[in-house]
């Protein structure tokens, strides 16, 4: 494999008493949209802010793009661009003064700077709104100029945190898709989030994180490897007696079953026709059925039997 | 260049917020101007009604006096109905009655019940001109006494009443000084504190907004570079104020460019350094670019209020109690106002080259250490961003 683009090696962040960042090592490749995955709190932020030198550290050591990231590494600055969790513009300016200004920290030249703010208007849709201030753009149109503001100087490397918190389901698409176009025509992203269905869709190497540590990295197949799990059934019963049950877990792969709410639900490990094979036992027996559903894995079952609690907050 | 042009935009979308601020100041301050400080006393006259029942000699001297100390009214008619409604009206502010047998009476020694008055209670007029009334029957009495006629001894309490003594408040502006200029700038210790503040912070803290300040310190601008075009934009906007002001004062009284509008021009330059300083340090306190209006506008009013009243802006330096005084020593409104005291020879200040250049220093380092406070909250916000 390449030299990677970003490079954290055993960063240890503390707060007082609190350890947000516990040995935390990285390695993220050109190409690659990585997500860090975790639920709040487990140093996702953090490890961004580090990696930006916005945060000092006490122990490890970052590498951008094969040079150590310091402060004043304006060289590797100049190849990064970053969206925040919150929407950073000036409400004083246009949609365009924004993007023109943010770009302008990097661009200094006029006529590219006003080819490429031209070019993240189209980008991120915004070609309608180019005179409008913020505060009268809806909440999908600020998410999408706040990325224009981050993405317009044309970076190598992305840093996306948490982009798309309290975004309706439509505009969270478009963002997810112009974040594979940008990977597309050649940037790396660091995407951090704890939607894991986001995760899923778009990142193409994975690493989740809990307690300022990675508990498991790879590509979502090789993640969802790491666990018993493979499949998953769900099958509505009006009734099951303890025996019935019993010859379910004895059923080949099945590792757990149980039933909640009138809702059957089987677990496997590996095999093959495990449906057909439940099905099977239940039509033998009788068994009024309602719906039946089968789930493949999800990295919220990594996450789970990893650490033995849900990624999502309750 | 990119942050300062930035700034300046911004600065100028501001623009008719901070023009009404400006022009609400600039009016109070020409307005303040206009108003000419009280040097010395002058007699105070009421509007008196005299009814002369006993037209004696003696009598007519008293009429004759109080008509000269006062402004009389002639009423209608002197029934009780009648005088009740004009003094209710303020026609009139007291109808006195020299009785019958003021001569005679007089010349006994008898002073009570020569004269009466009919006024609103609980007046200023009533009093005074029951003492003015109560003055010279005393020193008649006191002539008549010593074997005087009634008329002579009305004479002379007349005479010894229209004496004058001039006074004369010490300390004042000279004559040779132009008041309205001293006004001006002085009055300037107030307006430069509250436009710099109003038209500073506010666009500053969009750029100290944690958020925003995030993303511009993780791009290839340096923290220097980034201090420095906001400092530099910071500097613009005091500079056209301050020339807004001055451009005013010349319009105004036309003479700012003699030796003491020249003195005031670098005192109130310098002071612009010091509000922008520390409109600077305000600014780096608060970290999100939707700060309250209403805190920000707490803190304008009162640390612009604050150190008016405590350094001498709206009370004369030699008229605040040493306590104060002492303790406003520690602010820079006050070198501002000392300053501006000694440019002119007021308020107990006598105009002196070396003591003005003191105050000068002093308001720079006040400046100079604001900035450096500034300096230092920006350096820990940079390095506290979680």
């Amino acid at each position: 494999m390449s030299e990677p683009v970003v490079k954290i090696d055993g960063l240890v962040k503390r707060y007082k008493e609190l350890i947000a960042l516990d040995r935390l090592s990285l390695e993220i490749y050109d190409g690659e949209i990585f997500g860090l995955l975790g639920p709040n709190g487990s140093g996702k932020s953090t490890t961004i802010n580090c990696l930006l030198s916005l945060l000092t550290f006490d122990k490890g050591e970052i590498t951008v793009f094969g040079e150590k990231m310091r402060p004043d590494n304006y060289s590797v600055k100049s190849r990064i661009g970053v969206i925040m969790q919150n929407v950073a513009v000036f409400d004083e300016l246009t949609v365009y003064e924004n993007i023109d200004y943010f770009c302008g920290l990097y661009i200094k030249d006029k006529a590219t700077r006003k080819q490429y703010v031209d070019e993240a208007v189209k980008f991120v849709g915004l070609e309608d709104f180019t005179k409008f201030f913020p505060k009268k753009l809806s909440g999908g149109l600020l998410r999408r100029l706040n990325i224009a503001c981050g993405i317009a100087h044309k970076p190598k490397l992305i840093i996306l945190d948490e982009p798309t918190v309290a975004v309706d389901p439509q505009s969270r698409n478009k963002i997810l898709e112009g974040i594979v176009e940008l990977n597309r025509q050649g940037a790396t992203v660091i995407y951090t989030t704890h939607y894991m269905e986001e995760v899923e869709q778009i990142c193409t190497r994975i690493a989740i994180m809990d307690k300022g540590k990675t508990i498991a990295v790879g590509t979502k197949e090789e993640l969802k490897k790491q666990i018993k799990n493979t499949e998953t059934i769900n099958v509505e019963v009006m009734e099951l007696d303890d025996k019935q049950l019993d010859d379910i877990r004895a059923l080949p792969h099945t590792y757990e079953a149980f039933v909640n709410d009138g809702r059957l639900t089987v677990k496997y490990s590996g095999g093959k026709h495990n449906l057909i094979r439940l099905m099977t036992y239940l039509q033998e027996q009788e068994i009024n059925l309602g719906r039946v559903f089968s789930e493949r894995p999800t990295l919220n079952d990594v996450f789970l039997e990893i650490t033995g609690k849900q990624l999502r907050d309750k | 260049m990119q942050t300062y042009k930035t700034f300046l935009k911004i600065v100028v979308k501001m623009l008719p917020i901070i023009a009404v601020y400006m022009l609400i100041f600039c009016l109070l301050t020409i307005f303040r101007s206009f108003e000419k400080s009280q040097t010395d006393f002058s007699d105070i006259r009421l509007a008196i009604s005299i009814v002369n029942k006993d037209n004696s000699p003696s009598s007519k001297i008293l009429e004759e006096h109080l008509r000269s100390a006062n402004d009389v009214v002639e009423l209608k008619s002197y029934d009780d109905e009648f005088v009740q409604d004009s003094l209710y009206y303020f026609s009139t502010q007291a109808v006195i009655t020299i009785n019958e047998d003021f001569e005679q009476k007089l010349a006994d020694g008898d002073i009570d019940g020569l004269v009466e008055s009919r006024r609103l209670p609980s007046t200023y007029a009533a009093q005074f001109s029951d003492a003015q009334i109560s003055r010279f029957l005393k020193t008649a009495a006191l002539y008549t006494a010593s074997g005087v006629t009634p008329e002579e001894a009305c004479r002379k309490a007349a005479e010894s009443d229209n004496e004058r003594t001039e006074v004369t408040v010490l300390g004042s502006t000279s004559e040779s000084v132009d008041s309205g200029l001293a006004n001006f700038f002085g009055y300037y210790g107030f307006g430069a504190i509250y436009i710099i503040f109003s038209a500073l912070i506010p666009v500053m803290t969009k750029f100290f907004d944690s958020d925003i300040r995030r993303r511009i310190d993780s791009s290839p601008i340096s923290v220097f570079k980034k201090t420095l075009s906001l400092s530099v934009g910071g500097l613009t906007v005091i500079s056209v104020i301050w020339l807004t002001f001055i451009l005013l004062a010349q319009l105004r009284y036309g003479d700012v460019f003699s030796p003491e509008g020249l003195k005031c021009l670098a005192n109130s330059l310098i002071y612009s350094l010091v509000a922008a300083s520390l409109a600077l340090f305000f600014s780096a306190l608060f970290k999100s670019r939707d700060t309250d209006k209403n805190a920000l506008s707490g803190i304008t009013n009162v640390v612009g209020l604050g150190l008016s009243f405590v350094c001498g802006v709206f009370v004369p330096q030699d008229l605040l109690g040493s306590g104060v005084l002492s303790a406003a020593r520690f602010l820079p409104t006050y070198w501002y106002v000392k300053a501006n005291n000694n440019i002119f020879g007021i308020c107990g200040e006598v105009s002196d080259q070396s003591k003005l250049f003191g105050c000068f220093g002093i308001q720079l380092l006040f400046a100079a250490a604001f900035f450096a406070l500034y300096l230092a909250f920006t350096k820990q916000n940079v390095r506290s961003a979680d």
